[in-house]
């Protein structure tokens, strides 16, 4: 590696027989990731057992075996590389608790592939009302990530074989679907492709001359091309948040001998110097930064992304905990709330919410357009969007979604499930130390 | 006497059955109903229990008028039908052992060749199916709608549930696999002198249903704190990222939070 990529995350998504997981298996495989003595023994042992032709397949589900047995945690065997970028894969799991992570979680996704089977039948089902791929893009949307590819995959199981008019079938049908999430179709490229024998993949296919390629049409200017690989290295580099006031969710806390209190965080916006003093939300401490340290190495300036440990005067491990934020004192420090507006989409609520569960429920929404529907519901229900009030009820510090994404969004768990997700629209930060409490399973 | 010679005489009576078959030709013909039908009703009739008819209409038939032998072909026509759902039935059966067959053989051989799997085999099977279906969800009632009907035409919808049906057949073939997810999680200590080895253990002893531990390794964060990376593989419905945080939190000595570094399908 010559000089540095730029990191990208990208969320695969799809429904299970979409072929997910043998497309990024084929990327990963052709552009990096798993390193080449590995690819090798396996190659050679497929050779001598006579799986010549099926090496690719077999050693993918070597591979696939062995993570099966968690023996590896080796995490490259889920990155690639293009000229610009190194990938981190995040293939979309159908556990119920992935959403919750995929929204508080620490890595969060820049971009979206969807992956959709053009094979009968497995397309419909995919794409099925109740299907998870809905789900997934929905909320890939909802939490801001804007930049979304489809593959329509397995074009070598249409009947006939890299049907045109199958593909355009399909291309319809997803169109139809993203558009009405509120995607910009202009902005999404199709690419029909075979994850399976790598068409269109890293090169463009022979087997579909009809295929003009993809375009891409987007404020930042107009881009073409024939590949998956060139609809990668087109994407947008992530916009890293260095030029706003510093946000540094704290994840732990720690007291160490002849150093004093460390809390560690990962930088959300903003920078970090030594030197600096900084302001912690909710718990109202202000102090000043002596060193910075990542990875056991010393650093004079840490930028967004960085996860990161640094050492504060005069402050007590047991004044700072867990969830709270460290901001610049000088320039928007950052301070709990009283309340906040968040626009919600309820996911899989069993029955109806009413009000109480949340403070208010102020406009029901067409959670596709965003267009009002209705002026104070009585209640919600799966699949409904809303605008809400929610009053934590202990001290919290979040920010708007639009200045601050990463601590503007946030899930609703009851009963250990994700039932809504949300983006804070607007927050009444709290002035003076009144406070109210109210009833709001809130975890950020 | 000679009145009594003459009734006598009279053979008429004796041959009643003739007479009164001659009758009704004779008035059948006049109301223009073919002979062949009354031969094939008391035909039918005579025929008994395989057929779902009452008794009732087998007695009657024997008189047959016009509107009789109308019931009559209805509840052939039933019975027609009868028949058919049957055969269609036996031909159900008959696929799904072919495809519990084909399974099989697709098991079979993936345990040679994995890669060539059911992709070739799975294909093969359901090119037929739609034809035999569309007439089954044309004059099938109980045909279920999997979509509701939405803005799309009928046509569309039910090509589309057709499609759905076919591939959850086709699903059902292949041996269920059951959803496994690789979580990577974080596990910090207190401070730099908590004893991460008895933290990994402590870690290691926790035993769920669906959960297997895997490899691990430690990681600098700074200060000579090192935090446990530990990576797990959980069955999906099995266990939930709630139930490991709170397990492992429960070494409160050792442990001062858990965080998912990484959450994929494998």
């Amino acid at each position: 590696m010559a000089k540095e990529r730029i990191h990208i995350n990208l969320v695969i998504i799809g429904h299970v027989d979409s072929g997910k997981s043998t497309t990024t298996g084929q990327l990963v495989y052709k552009c990096g990731g798993i390193d080449h003595r590995t690819i090798e023994k396996y190659e050679k042992a497929a050779t001598q057992m006579g799986k010549g032709s099926f090496k690719y397949a077999w050693v993918l589900d070597k591979l696939k075996a062995e993570r099966e047995r968690g023996i590896t945690i080796d995490i490259s065997l889920l990155k690639f590389n293009t000229q610009k970028y190194t990938f981190t894969i995040i293939d979309a799991p159908g556990h119920r608790d992935f959403i919750k992570n995929m929204i508080t979680g620490t890595s969060q996704a820049d971009a979206a592939l969807l992956i959709v089977s053009a094979a009968k039948g497995e397309f419909e089902a995919g794409i099925s009302r109740n299907g998870q791929t809905r789900e997934h893009a929905l909320l890939a949307y909802t939490l801001g990530v804007k930049q979304l590819m489809v593959c329509v995959n397995k074009m070598d199981m249409t009947e006939p074989p890299f049907s045109q008019k199958r593909y355009d079938e399909v291309v319809k049908n997803v169109s139809v679907f993203i558009k009405k999430i509120g995607f910009e179709i202009g902005a999404v490229p199709f690419i029909p492709i075979s994850g399976w024998i790598g068409e269109n993949m890293i090169a463009p296919s022979q087997k579909m001359p009809w295929f003009k390629g993809w375009k891409l049409k987007r404020k930042e200017g107009h881009s073409n091309g024939r590949t998956l690989l060139e609809v990668l290295e087109s994407l947008l580099p992530p916009v890293r948040n260095a030029g706003k006031p510093l946000r540094l969710p704290l994840q732990d806390v720690y007291k160490i001998g002849g150093v004093g209190t460390v809390p560690v965080g990962k930088i959300e916006t903003g920078i970090l110097k030594p030197g600096m003093v900084l302001t912690f939300s909710p718990a109202k401490l202000t102090a000043e930064v002596k060193s910075i340290e990542m990875h056991h190495q010393g650093l004079q300036t840490a930028l967004p992304g960085h996860n990161v440990g640094f050492n504060i005067k005069n402050v007590s491990v047991k004044n700072l905990r867990r969830g709270d934020v460290a901001g610049n004192a000088q320039q928007d420090p950052p301070s709990d709330v009283n309340s906040f507006i968040a626009q919600i989409i309820m996911l899989n609520h069993p029955g109806k919410i009413k009000v109480g569960r949340f403070a208010e429920l102020r406009e029901k929404l067409d959670r596709r357009t965003g267009k009002k529907l209705e002026n104070c519901p009585q209640y919600l229900m799966s699949g409904d969007g809303a605008t809400v009030k929610l009053v934590p009820n202990k001290p919290l510090c979040v920010e708007s979604f639009f200045h601050y994404p990463p601590l503007g969004r946030f899930a609703v768990r009851d009963l250990k499930q994700t039932v809504a997700v949300g983006v804070i629209k607007s927050v009444e930060k709290v002035d003076q130390a009144k406070k109210m409490s109210q009833k709001a399973p809130v975890s950020k | 006497m000679s009145g009594l010679q003459g009734l006598a005489q009279e053979n008429i009576w004796f041959d009643k059955s003739r007479y009164d078959e001659a009758e009704r030709c004779f008035y059948e013909a006049r109301n223009g109903i073919p002979q062949t039908s009354q031969v094939k009703t008391s035909l039918q009739a005579s025929k008994g229990h395989t057929r779902a008819q009452k008794p009732r209409e087998r007695k009657t038939s024997q008189n047959a008028s016009k509107s009789e032998d109308q019931s009559e072909l209805v509840s052939r026509f039933k019975s027609l039908e009868l028949d058919n759902k049957n055969l269609h039935k036996v031909v159900d059966d008959l696929r799904a052992t072919l495809s519990k067959l084909e399974s099989r053989m697709a098991m079979l051989e993936k345990g040679q060749s994995p890669a060539s799997k059911s992709v070739t085999v799975t294909k093969a099977a359901p090119v037929q199916t739609p034809k035999v279906e569309k007439h089954n969800g044309a004059d099938d009632d109980d045909d279920i709608d999997l979509f509701g009907s939405d803005e799309e035409d009928e046509e569309a919808e039910r090509i589309k549930a057709e499609r759905v049906k076919e591939y959850s057949q086709r699903k059902a073939k292949k041996p269920a696999l059951i959803a496994k997810s690789s979580i990577l999680l974080d596990v910090k200590p207190w401070d730099d002198e908590t004893d991460m080895s008895k933290l990994e253990e402590c870690v290691r002893s926790i035993q769920l249903d669906g959960l297997l531990w895997g490899a691990s390794k430690l990681v600098p964060v700074g200060y000579g704190i090192k935090k446990l990376q530990i990576n797990c593989v959980v069955e999906d419905d099995k266990v939930g990222t709630d139930i490991l945080e709170e397990e492992i939190t429960k070494y409160e000595d050792y442990v001062q939070s858990v965080d998912i570094a990484a959450f994929n399908k494998i």
